[in-house]
């Protein structure tokens, strides 16, 4: 048998016969090396570590410093008679194989000379006895015999190989001649070079240049080699080859040599951009050229650094986490368009202690540049690595990512007193034209449904099977017109009368002390103080009974946008001014933004969550000098948290630029001076007397008490001006004049009009209330239309509420459906509220009971019949909120908080996961958990205190809501109980240990739970498909117990074990878990 | 004793091995190349062998640490030429005399030898660091004088000012001083942290990697440069200081005594049971792995496979923690701030050490705040009151956990600050970027009670004796380079002689820290 072997071994014939131009005698070709930039290299040696010597790469031509460039044969083809070899050749080159019966030769030749016309070569060569070893030799040809090798004057432009005098040029003798001065200008630095232009811009396309000018004769065209060497610094970037693109003058593309023509004495190289979208620092490369020519360092840049094309990143300046602080501030970053550097600026108040430093760091620490105080107006950042940020890249990344921030520390918070990440700002000096709105297209069916649940989902504490039912019906009656039925349905939730959690909490309070007045009973505690839990457990009540839902959910809204909180102790023990000022948020839910401001203004526990109560007008001492001046808290945040903010917007949300691309602030610090004045004087307008008594008398004295717990009148009733204590000069405060000698009355009326027509408002609020709604990042559309709504009601809360609830792009499945940043977390109050309202969560306690304890008979009536109410603890550790208990003034999440990352790369708002961490995720899913698991989950069936069982088990027992498990066995029966008995047993002859049957049932369960909880997303995302959540739940809760299906009590209880599993699943899911 | 005895006795066979097959091609490779050939053989040498715990931390006090007024003289200015020299140069930053806390100098000390010949000043503490003294005065804490970044030895200021010895790039400039601490080489670009390359070969050494369940690398302070490694196995592993909660109904360890339905969900060994908790914790997590185009769910569910991962690893720790009987809630009751929930959560971890599997690990953790450039007073005091209510309640925990002799720790930061105030205003002056500072040692291994390295001359500019770097502002020239202090602590956990020249690479130019007398940095061993 035949098997033709190959061995390859090169062999220059004539390595350095007269055609090799080795002008500097050291064994290697000059135009080979000048070629491959090998100048230096010794010729014995392999570079490359290819197995290939420099000698036997000239002779081969190949690149002596890159080891796949070699030379390469290989048999294609070995038949009987003949092989076929091919060889990766050099044009110019000749080639000759050999063959020898072993490897030790001897070795004759099997063919003739082939000269390469093409970079393949094949040659026929015959086959030996048995096997054969073939060789190949490489050797140069002259064919013009000029002394200029083909392959070398193939290499230069302008020679002709079959020409000996290519240029016929007078002065010189010959193609020999003109390359040894070719030879001689590259080797003795006889060209300049210059960079034209260092760096070529992606976005306009403009490229890089480098000239290159020789000296002496012009008559033949001039060949320079060159090479492309990447930065050497780590730090730096390189482009990638795909990244640009090398040129000559014409256009045409160049590889390794640029070619100056004949009668030229320059020619450029031009480093053209290939854009693409990545936001990239410049990238670098060199190029080197001839003998001696660069580094000649050239970049790739985004975009030229000039104003139009800087980035801005806004960072909102907040108390660091776990630091009491009244500081703000703003910084922005100006990224130039070149990604190389940046301008920080920055401007704060209010802070607690002196500064004492300020960075630009990332979210790990690692500083990056510092601001000095006589530099806060603008420092220069120059965008590089730094410690574990290894790269300029990868700092400029965290930029882009969310991961850079500012950091204020101060002397009494070392660690930190204020700081913000860096995130893309959007912002014009004129606003764009607002897109129009998705169109609205008419739903059927399932998709109704799921519109519907979104609907409830967005205006309600969640939709409840009965709520669903109900618009299911209205949107039938208005001939299939949801819009004009969920408008309708508006109207009638907004007409509704609400309960007062005041009346609620007060009766409940009078039960906690009544029943522990019995001296008889083991709990008898005539001291005992029922604190904030009946308000907290009375919002449990609204949030999952009441039935003005929608006013309630704006309400809820409300508490987080203008927040007290029982964080603060006083607050904490004032349940009753606590329930009040809920009452009070509510009924801002159908006034105007104006009352609203002004009643949360007035209202004392503001007053004293803000320290504007009994804040008194600044004080001097004899000589004039200024000894206390007015607290400017309230001031402070009434403009930048509660009405306008600190920057200024267009209508749509997007910031208002000065001519230098900066936000323009909407307030000065005078202007927090100024209306600190007009928060002077306020203090309670009754107070109860004696202190701990019902007797309401009006209150005269300025710096009147906090009075005691449970007798909180003075808590509940508007704060009144004290003229004496008010600063009646004259102020001016964001351009309004206030002339002196006006009442405080007066004064705030004035206030509150010219900030609720202030043009930053109705974009400010709009935009908080549409997060708190239906999405975290409206649309500029979205924003624009509900901001002019808000201004055409003239402030009015509901004619706001109904544009965010009933805009195109809220109404729109396909938004929900498609767009990425659409939606958001429910924060996790939601979450629960939404699964006990789903699932009709329940209790044993019934409200009713209250009665006897002086629960008006008008405000139980607002209820259903058989309303239970709940022992609610508080859930600040499971579900990280519990009703009025954010951790400061700023919420528990801010509107603007972008998680680093792929979100804030996004420019994508997700402000309910600022409280969204490794704990409290796993913490929420658990509260869940233990509802549907743990004690049994049925009211009938589990233990729940009575009215009068020992009210310590309240808490231990009952601080959950008990879901209702019975509607969704009825679904699961429904499918398997096929002879309707109630039960599930072997007389279901069909369904019974029947696999698909049990599928079926499960599915129902299924369907039901997604449309509730997912809005149905589960089923329309992700139907059947395996792998995807709907098919891992399903399949998950079918696999229970499947081994022992055939017994009758497995079946039953099985069928529970199923339904648990769904519920939290779902639950759990992040289609549940994120409102679409 | 006999492990150590064996530790030593496999070290030595280590090194020869190195020495003969490795060491002399580590010249002309690369440092990445040489550390992976080392990673293999030292692997190949740890088969089979046992060690014990050492846990190694690291401390770094971001901003630059002003430790001129952190270890102070205290004695008469009228007799003490130190002392004189502290309250002239610091002027309204110098701490009273009579209020820093003193400490005890003892007979050997060779700290004061090369600037102030044979005498041993009076030293005190700030008065803020009560905890810290009385961990020094009792000898389980000590400091190691005048330690900086450097290229090679600076023999003194005028050597500085010559430009004949390649120093440090970017000098005073935070981003490049905090990288080159953490790299101890500072004349390259930062590729690893000396953190980073000890872990990649002392895990390779001295961790099963069958048992080991998380990195050797833990950071309680994010990504940082000094645990960055040479792209080895070590990837540092972020823990957060407060922990993680267990998922509700997936027990981890398996119950089958009691044919309950709902058994664990997994075995001993971390795997899923087929049953229907273990299907449904399945289903749960399928879900979870889930990409999403919807950015809130995709995040959401990031943080939900974090919290699950590290529930898997840290919250096995943190339950074999509890077993320990120690209340490291009560050890940490006054040390209530960043950095004692930091080093609370490592105590938490080294008390877990079962747990985790691993015989070798280093733990980073970090304090902000130390850029005074303003407030120097006020803010330092609470600077290092934290600090050293950190340092006392890990002592007490480690104490308590009975780890304290398996322990040491050692503080870091960017640099030292100017020595001369910034401003003549005692309410406004802070100092601004220096050089070579002081740093803390703690744990039973340490030689505490003393001081180590040489506490630098405090003259200022060109007066006779100064290491003023190039300034009048007072920014030492280090005695002792980074590399040399961090090779002590390295060789502490047991990099042998060839290991520590390739994590060192520039540590040739300096004296040797394990044997010169002048080095003076036996502060372990």
């Amino acid at each position: 048998m035949r098997v033709p072997q190959l061995i390859l071994t090169l062999l220059s014939a004539t390595p350095l016969g007269v055609s090799a131009m080795d002008l500097d005698g050291d064994g290697l070709c000059d135009v080979w090396q000048a070629r491959w930039h090998a100048l230096a290299l010794p010729p014995d040696s392999d570079a490359d570590g290819d197995g290939f010597s420099q000698r036997e790469e000239a002779a081969a031509g190949t690149d002596p410093l890159d080891g796949a460039s070699r030379p390469l044969v290989s048999v294609i083809d070995a038949g009987s008679a003949t092989a076929r070899l091919r060889i990766v050749a050099q044009p110019g080159k000749r080639y000759r194989a050999e063959s020898a019966a072993s490897p030790a030769g001897p070795w004759i030749p099997s063919s003739t000379d082939h000269a390469a016309t093409d970079a393949l070569l094949e040659i026929v060569a015959p086959t030996l006895a048995t096997h054969a070893f073939y060789r190949v030799r490489i050797s140069d040809a002259d064919s013009d015999g000029d002394g200029v090798s083909d392959w070398a004057e193939r290499q230069l432009a302008g020679f002709d190989p079959l020409n000996a005098d290519s240029f016929a040029l007078p002065e010189a003798s010959g193609d020999a001649a003109v390359a040894a001065a070719m030879i001689e200008a590259w080797n003795h630095n006889a060209i300049s070079a210059e960079i034209v232009t260092a760096a070529a811009y992606e976005k306009d396309g403009s490229p890089a240049q480098i000239r290159l000018t020789r000296s002496g004769d012009t008559g033949a065209p001039f060949t320079l080699f060159f090479k492309v060497v990447p930065d050497a610094d780590p730090r730096r970037a390189t482009p990638g080859r795909d990244e640009y693109q090398l040129r000559d003058a014409s256009g045409a593309v160049v590889t390794h040599a640029l070619v100056i023509p004949a009668g030229q004495s320059s020619a450029s190289l031009m480093m053209h951009p290939v854009a693409d979208a990545l936001i990239e620092v410049p990238e670098y490369l060199d190029i080197r050229a001839g003998g001696s020519i660069g580094p000649l360092s050239l970049s790739v840049r985004d975009a030229a650094p000039v104003q139009a094309n800087q980035r801005l990143f806004i960072a909102y300046l907040l108390p660091a986490a776990g630091v009491s602080s009244a500081g703000s501030g703003l910084a922005t970053i100006r990224l130039s368009g070149d990604n190389d550097s940046a301008i920080v600026s920055l401007w704060f108040s209010n802070l607690n202690s002196a500064v004492n430093s300020t960075q630009v760091q990332t979210a790990d620490d690692a500083i990056l540049q510092s601001i000095p105080p006589f530099a806060y107006n603008g420092q220069a950042w120059r965008i590089r690595a730094s410690q574990s940020y290894a790269t300029d890249q990868s700092v400029l990344d965290a930029l882009i990512d969310g991961s850079v921030e500012l950091s204020i520390f101060t002397e009494a918070n070392v660690a930190g007193e204020l700081s913000g990440a860096f995130s893309p700002a959007v912002g014009f000096v004129d606003m764009p034209e607002p897109i129009e709105p998705p169109a609205v297209t008419s739903l059927s069916g399932t998709a109704l449904d799921r519109e519907i649940v979104r609907f409830l989902t967005q205006a309600t504490f969640g939709p409840t099977p009965a709520d669903l039912a109900d618009l299911r019906s209205r949107v039938a009656a208005a001939g299939g017109d949801r819009i004009a039925a969920f408008s309708a349905w508006i109207d009638e939730q907004f007409a509704t009368p609400s309960p007062d959690l005041l009346d609620y909490t007060m009766a409940a309070d009078r039960q906690d002390i009544e029943i522990r007045l019995d001296p008889a009973k083991s709990y008898y505690n005539p001291d005992h103080d029922p604190g904030q839990g009946n308000r907290r457990r009375g919002w449990w009540l609204l949030a999952r009974h009441g039935p003005d839902q929608l006013k309630q959910r704006a309400a809820f809204a409300f508490s987080e946008i203008f927040v007290i909180s029982i964080q603060d102790t006083l607050i904490e023990s004032r349940a009753h001014g606590s329930a009040h000022y809920h009452d009070m948020l509510r009924n801002g839910a159908t006034g105007t933004f104006r009352d609203l401001l002004r009643n949360v203004a007035t209202h004392p526990m503001m007053g004293w969550y803000l320290s504007h109560l009994r804040n008194a007008k600044a004080t001097y001492d004899a000589q004039g000098n200024l000894l206390v001046s007015p607290d400017e808290n309230f001031a402070r945040e009434i403009m930048q948290l509660f009405s306008i903010g600190l920057v200024q917007l267009h209508n749509d949300g997007s910031l208002k630029l000065g001519s230098d691309g900066l936000p323009l602030p909407t307030y000065t610090q005078t202007d927090i001076t100024e209306l600190s004045r007009v928060f002077t004087g306020w203090s309670f307008s009754v107070y109860n007397n004696p202190s701990a008594s019902t007797n309401v008398v009006a209150n005269t004295l300025f710096s009147r008490n906090n009075g005691s717990e449970r007798f909180e009148d003075r808590w509940m009733q508007p704060m009144r001006n004290f003229a004496d204590s008010h600063d009646t000069g004259a102020k001016q405060v964001l351009g309004l004049q206030l002339p002196a000698n006006r009442s405080g009355e007066q004064e705030l009326d004035a206030i509150v009009d010219h900030l609720a027509t202030h043009p930053n408002t109705a974009p400010f609020i709009c935009r908080r209330l549409i997060q708190r709604f239906v999405t975290a990042n409206p649309s500029a559309g979205y924003l624009h239309r509900v901001s002019n709504a808000f201004r055409d009601a003239g402030g009015s809360m509901n004619a706001t509420i109904k544009a965010i609830l009933l805009d195109p792009e809220a109404r729109s499945l396909e938004s929900a459906d498609a767009v990425a940043s659409f939606g958001k977390v429910r924060e996790p109050l939601l979450r629960y509220t939404a699964f006990a309202r789903a699932f009709n969560g329940t209790s044993k306690l019934k409200l009713a009971d209250l009665s006897a304890y002086g629960y008006p008979a008008d405000e139980l009536a607002k209820f259903p019949e058989n309303t239970a109410r709940f022992r609610m603890q508080s859930t600040d550790t499971q579900l990280s909120q519990t009703h009025l208990s954010a951790p400061s003034v700023f919420n528990w999440f801010v509107p603007d908080h972008k998680p680093a990352g792929m979100l804030a790369a996004n420019g994508t708002t997700s402000p309910e996961l600022q409280i969204a961490n490794e704990n409290s995720v796993i913490r929420a899913s658990n509260f869940v958990y233990s509802d549907i698991y743990e004690s049994g989950g049925n009211p009938n069936t589990t233990a729940l205190p009575n009215q009068n069982e020992e009210p310590w088990l309240y808490g231990s027992n009952g601080d959950h809501i008990r879901i209702d498990f019975a509607p969704l066995e009825a679904l699961y029966l429904g499918v398997v109980d096929l002879n309707r008995d109630g039960v599930f047993n072997n007389l279901d002859v069909g369904a019974f240990n029947q696999q698909a049957a049990l599928r079926a049932a499960c599915e129902a369960v299924l369907d039901h739970v997604d449309l509730m909880l997912c809005a149905g997303a589960l089923k329309a995302r992700y139907a059947e498909t395996p792998g995807k959540p709907r098919r891992n739940i399903l399949d998950a809760a079918v696999s229970i117990r499947s081994s022992n299906n055939s017994s009758n009590t497995q079946q039953a209880s099985v069928m529970r074990d199923r339904i648990e599993d769904i519920l939290w699943l779902v639950a759990s899911s992040p289609d549940a878990v994120v409102q679409k | 004793m006999r492990t150590q005895s064996r530790d030593r006795d496999h070290r030595r066979s280590r090194r020869d091995f190195l020495r003969q097959s490795a060491c002399a091609s580590l010249g002309v490779t690369s440092l990445v190349n040489a550390l992976a050939q080392m990673r293999l053989m030292t692997a190949a040498m740890a088969q089979g062998e046992t060690h014990g715990y050492k846990a190694l931390v690291c401390l770094f006090l971001n901003g630059g640490h002003d430790s001129n007024n952190l270890l102070i003289p205290i004695g008469d200015p009228a007799a003490d030429g130190l002392r004189a020299d502290y309250q002239s140069g610091r002027g309204v930053l110098a701490i009273d005399r009579g209020t820093a806390i003193p400490l005890v100098v003892p007979d050997i000390c060779r700290a004061f030898q090369r600037h102030h010949g044979s005498a041993l000043p009076p030293m005190g503490l700030h008065p803020s660091a009560s905890g810290l003294a009385a961990l020094h005065n009792q000898g389980k804490a000590a400091f190691v004088c005048n330690v900086g970044t450097l290229a090679y030895p600076v023999a003194s200021r005028a050597e500085y000012s010559s430009g004949n010895v390649p120093l440090p790039p970017q000098l005073f400039s935070h981003s490049d001083q905090q990288t080159q601490w953490q790299s101890s080489i500072p004349d390259r670009p930062f590729t690893s942290g000396w953190g980073g390359r000890a872990a990649d070969l002392l895990h390779a050494s001295y961790n099963n990697s069958a048992a080991s369940k998380v990195s050797m690398s833990i950071s309680l302070a994010g990504i940082n440069s000094f645990q960055v490694g040479t792209g080895g196995d070590v990837v540092q592993y972020v823990v957060r200081s407060n922990g993680t909660v267990p998922l509700s109904g997936f027990s981890q360890i398996s119950d089958n005594t009691d044919n309950d339905p709902y058994d664990g969900a997994m075995n001993a060994a971390g795997y899923r049971l087929d049953r229907d908790q273990g299907k449904r914790l399945k289903a749960f997590e399928d879900i979870m792995r889930l990409t999403h185009a919807n950015l809130h769910e995709e995040e959401y569910n990031r943080i939900v496979r974090r919290a699950r991962a590290t529930e898997a690893t840290i919250g096995a720790a943190i339950t074999a923690a509890a077993t320990s009987g120690v209340d490291l809630n009560a050890i940490f009751a006054n040390a209530n701030h960043s950095l004692g929930d930091q080093l609370k959560m490592i105590a938490r971890l080294i008390a877990g050490r079962s747990a985790l599997g691993n015989n070798r690990q280093i733990f980073f953790c970090q304090v902000g705040g130390y850029d005074t450039h303003q407030t120097l007073l006020t803010s330092h005091a609470n600077l290092i009151d934290e600090l050293s209510t950190g340092l006392s309640a890990f002592h007490d925990a480690l104490q308590a956990l009975g780890m304290w002799e398996q322990v040491v720790t050692f503080t870091a930061s960017d640099f030292n600050r100017t020595f001369t105030p910034n401003s003549t205003d005692p309410a406004r002056a802070g100092s601004d970027h220096a050089w070579g500072g002081h740093t803390i040692v703690m744990g039973g291994p340490v030689n505490g009670g003393n001081f180590y390295g040489q506490f630098p001359s405090l003259k200022t500019g060109s007066a006779s004796g100064s290491i003023d770097a190039g300034s009048s502002r007072g920014r030492w020239i280090p005695d002792v380079s980074v590399d040399q202090y961090a090779a002590v602590l390295t060789s502490w956990m047991g990099a042998g002689s060839s290991e520590i020249q390739a994590i060192f690479p520039n540590l040739p130019r300096f004296d040797d820290p394990f044997q010169s007398a002048s080095a003076n940095l036996g502060f372990i061993g």
